[in-house]
């Protein structure tokens, strides 16, 4: 008899997590819906679901080609449903991808060793059609009439600081309209909207910056795992899969020539995305420009120098060292009662991202 | 979460369909988008058996995604109902 159940008991998780050993597989992190394939108590395949993200899909070697892939997809995408996620992503080896394209699974992307599959709406496709939707708009509103290159940035900002300021404006010069990606994944100790909200205000006064959400397809825990884990095993992978969905579907649709980033001094995973930007960009025409970043005395400026100044007393708050790393709209709101919650944060977690 | 009205029946295994349905995309009418691996010889035949369905169950301007594995038309139907009835239960 076949059963698709959850994987619940101590037992069910070794079995899952042996089953996925030897298929090469780590177990998903953090709380993940499991879901088994059970055939006379015999362990035939797993499947997971983290969020919107559909992972550690594996079927035992002597099943398959039963088309148990496609009923444990199946369950999990309902599964979601109920819960009221209707868009979901997978991010599987290269190999793998027709498999998932077989069973109705669309392809977003591939990189050599990658691929990024979806289900549901807004696909990607909808998704660039909004935002191109979006962009022209703001192009249209803005004072210059010249046409001329659009130029990108992706950036967490967590938070805005005068070294992202230094970034933004040295693009500028180099493009017509500036796209600044805000990631939206809220991974990060400053939520989502207040990064947002301190991107544009830095920004007022560069109205040829566009800021906009980063989606799900740019530096997402879809399209880039190790980003949000700091882990540097798979980084390379990730960060090639991330810089060919730029490329290919981003660039493409949203008419962008030049994708900046900012020189990375001390972060691996960012440094290794770097290099892959360097590289896959120019193969699908897409320039990559790496800018020198801004130093304070001797310091680089870094967000992280800023959540650490945060996480110390109050009385760092008053310093001028704040002052030298982040503009008057940032420090205005690290400043205020808002910050109490995210600061509470930072001094409990003193590594937090 | 995309906030979108959505409901889904079936699943994507040999001999089923996968149905999706949410708020119609353009105004005044019902968009059908499918995808089978038997299009070329049943495309026609699956979205006369989804517009039949349509017409029977009367739930307002929809879109309906269909991810189609080889499903009969009773299938097909069936599915189209528990998609159709699921939608009309949700809050709009």
């Amino acid at each position: 008899m076949q059963e698709f159940r959850e994987i619940i008991t101590r037992r069910d998780h070794a079995e899952a997590r042996e089953l996925l050993r030897a298929a090469g597989l780590d177990a998903p992190e953090g709380a993940a819906f499991g879901l088994g394939c059970y055939e006379d108590g015999f362990l035939g395949g797993v499947g997971f679901l983290a969020g919107n993200i559909l992972c550690g899909i594996c079927i035992h070697p002597s099943r398959r080609g039963a088309g148990l892939a496609a009923g444990i997809v199946s369950r999990l995408i309902q599964h979601a449903a109920a819960q009221g996620r209707h868009k979901l992503l997978l991010f599987t080896s290269a190999a793998e991808m027709p498999k998932f394209q077989e069973i109705g699974l669309k392809l977003v992307a591939q990189s050599p060793h990658a691929a990024l599959l979806e289900f549901g709406q807004p696909d990607c496709a909808a998704w660039l059609e909004d935002m191109r939707g979006v962009l022209q708009e703001q192009r249209q509103a803005m004072p210059t009439a010249a046409y001329g290159q659009t130029g990108a940035i992706v950036m967490n900002a967590n938070p805005f600081t005068l070294g992202h300021l230094h970034l933004v404006r040295a693009a500028l010069q180099r493009c017509v309209y500036l796209c600044v990606f805000v990631v939206e994944e809220d991974a990060s100790v400053f939520p989502f909207d207040v990064r947002l909200a301190l991107v544009r205000q830095g920004l007022g006064q560069e109205p040829r910056a566009i800021v906009l959400p980063a989606g799900p397809y740019m530096v997402s825990r879809a399209s880039f795992p190790s980003y949000f884990t700091g882990k540097t095993a798979h980084s390379r992978i990730h960060a090639e899969l991330d810089s060919t969905i730029f490329a290919v579907r981003i660039a493409k649709v949203l008419d962008i020539g030049v994708r900046f980033v900012g020189q990375e001094p001390s972060c691996e995973v960012t440094a290794r995305y770097n290099a892959a930007l360097k590289e896959i960009l120019p193969q699908h025409g897409v320039v990559c420009v790496e800018i020198e970043r801004l130093s304070s005395d001797t310091h680089a400026i870094s967000a992280s120098r800023v959540r650490e100044l945060l996480a110390g007393p109050d009385a760092d708050l008053a310093r001028d060292d704040l002052r030298k790393l982040v503009p008057e709209t940032t420090l205005g709101f690290v400043q205020s009662d808002a910050m109490l919650g995210i600061r509470n944060a930072l001094r409990k977690h003193q590594n937090i991202y | 979460m995309s906030g979108i009205k959505t409901a889904i029946a079936g699943t994507l295994e040999s001999n089923d369909i996968m149905i999706t349905v949410s708020p119609s995309r353009q105004e005044g009418k019902n968009t059908i988008a499918v995808e089978s691996i038997v299009m070329r010889q049943f495309g026609p035949a699956i979205i006369a058996a989804i517009e039949d369905s349509l017409t029977q169950f009367e739930v307002g301007f929809v879109h309906i995604d269909a991810r189609d594995r080889g499903a009969l038309e009773c299938t097909i139907k069936a599915r189209m109902e528990a998609a159709l009835l699921r939608y009309k239960e949700l809050p709009s």
